[in-house]
């Protein structure tokens, strides 16, 4: 840096952060090829920059406190979300084992591993918060403030946590066969009908998020959500569909829930023409 | 979803990890970090009503959170001196992958970096704030954010090295 004067200084921090405007990045840039001082600023604001997030990263990560969750406990919203979150941190070795549709045995000793957080246990805290703290905002119903344009996961006013944006369209339109976007993120599984014949369906949010959303009356309420880095397992072989490899917890949560087979191209279709209604 | 207390209690329960890792920065101290969030926190839940709809919930919650510790380190009454920044190092996330001597040593010298210049760093580099905000946030203007922006990076880069900053 010393070998720069203080308008350029100021430039390249300029440029790095993002806050250069167009018409000057246009001039700025053809200089880097032929001012090696120049360029080599650039590149150790980036490395500072890039280790600086990379120091701070793991704060991230790092278990909330549970005063800060008590913090934002939202009374009301206890008692009616049905949900049954699972983070599962589970050993690569459990998780990865990829299961039959019918071994919950094998699925349920998996269980252990994982950390199961029950809805009951959140006591007061609304869907959305603990959405919120799972998954990041991301997919979320984006806020204004956020300028967020994702959206996957809402939360009525009840608690329960809907489909939204992209997920509610996959979970519509997605017939085994005729995915509609193959590059989206959101994706469809199995479909099958639970003890209530609710249309039931398994989707992935990304590749570390997975779940159930039943169709209701009032839209696809999600009945059971889990994140975590090997929540999809499955990878090597075994039972799986193309898109979505299934974790043992999802596994064991489709066993529980349904009542019958998972339903065939033609069945999807079928259901789908009656607009999922049972 | 809309600017109702709910909504904006999960939203700003979504922002809980980044408010935390402002406060490590800013307070070099894992404990007195998640003190400083859970009072930043309890204010903005006490004046949500001042939060206007169309500004950035991330910006005023930083903003509150850089108030309060003002309002803490100024109770102190300098006590936050009394932390050598070697010792307030030591103290910041670690994480059990690779590279943790780097990592040290970047925080190690973030520590070193006077407050407001630290704040700036942070805001800008760590949260990646655009600098109109993150001067709203520090309640300066642009030129002094810049300005501290560009001596603490000038600082960090004298005390880290070129050599220290390729992982």
């Amino acid at each position: 840096m010393s070998a720069l004067n203080d308008h350029d200084r100021i430039a390249v921090m300029a440029y790095v952060d993002g806050e250069m405007p167009p018409e000057d990045v246009a001039l700025f840039e053809p200089r880097l090829a032929l001012e090696p001082a120049l360029a080599g600023a650039v590149a150790r604001e980036r490395a500072l920059r890039a280790s600086l997030q990379s120091a701070y990263a793991p704060v991230l990560e790092e278990p909330m406190p549970a005063g800060l969750l008590d913090l934002l406990a939202i009374p009301d919203a206890a008692k009616a979300a049905p949900v049954h979150l699972v983070a599962a941190p589970a050993p690569a070795a459990a998780a990865n084992e990829a299961l039959p549709a019918g071994a919950s045995d094998a699925a349920r000793a998996a269980l252990p591993h994982a950390r199961r957080w029950a809805w009951p246990q959140f006591g007061a805290m609304a869907a959305s918060l603990v959405l919120g703290l799972l998954f990041g905002a991301r997919w979320l119903a984006p806020h204004p403030a956020l300028g967020g344009d994702t959206l996957a996961l809402g939360v009525a006013p009840d608690g329960a946590i809907t489909a939204q944006g992209a997920l509610r369209g996959a979970l519509e339109q997605d017939v085994a066969g005729t995915v509609l976007d193959p590059n989206a993120k959101v994706g469809v599984g199995l479909t099958f009908r639970d003890h209530a014949k609710q249309y039931c369906r398994t989707f992935t949010l990304d590749s570390a998020s997975s779940g159930i959303a039943c169709k209701q009356a009032d839209g696809w309420v999600v009945a059971h959500l889990e994140h975590g880095r090997n929540a999809r397992a499955g990878e090597q072989g075994g039972y799986r569909t193309a898109a979505s490899p299934l974790s043992p917890t999802l596994l064991q949560a489709i066993d529980a829930m349904r009542d019958g087979d998972t339903l065939d191209a033609a069945g999807e279709a079928a259901a789908k023409a009656r607009g999922w209604k049972p | 979803m809309s600017q109702s207390p709910l909504a904006l209690r999960a939203e700003i329960a979504a922002l809980l990890p980044r408010l935390r890792r402002f406060a490590r920065s800013v307070t070099r101290h894992r404990e007195d970090a998640d003190d400083l969030v859970q009072i930043a926190v309890e204010r903005a839940l006490k004046h949500l009503d001042h939060w206007q709809d169309g500004t950035r919930l991330d910006s005023w919650l930083f903003r509150i959170m850089k108030n309060a510790w003002i309002d803490e380190v100024r109770a102190r009454g300098r006590r936050d001196e009394v932390l050598a920044p070697e010792e307030a190092g030591e103290h910041v996330g670690f994480s059990e992958t690779g590279s943790r001597d780097i990592r040290l040593s970047i925080e190690k010298a973030m520590a070193r970096l006077p407050e407001e210049q630290r704040m700036a760093v942070s805001l800008v580099l760590v949260e990646g704030l655009p600098y109109k905000e993150a001067s709203e946030v520090l309640d300066i203007p642009i030129g002094t954010l810049t300005s501290r922006l560009a001596r603490g990076r000038d600082a960090l880069q004298a005390m880290l090295g070129d050599g220290d900053l390729t992982p």
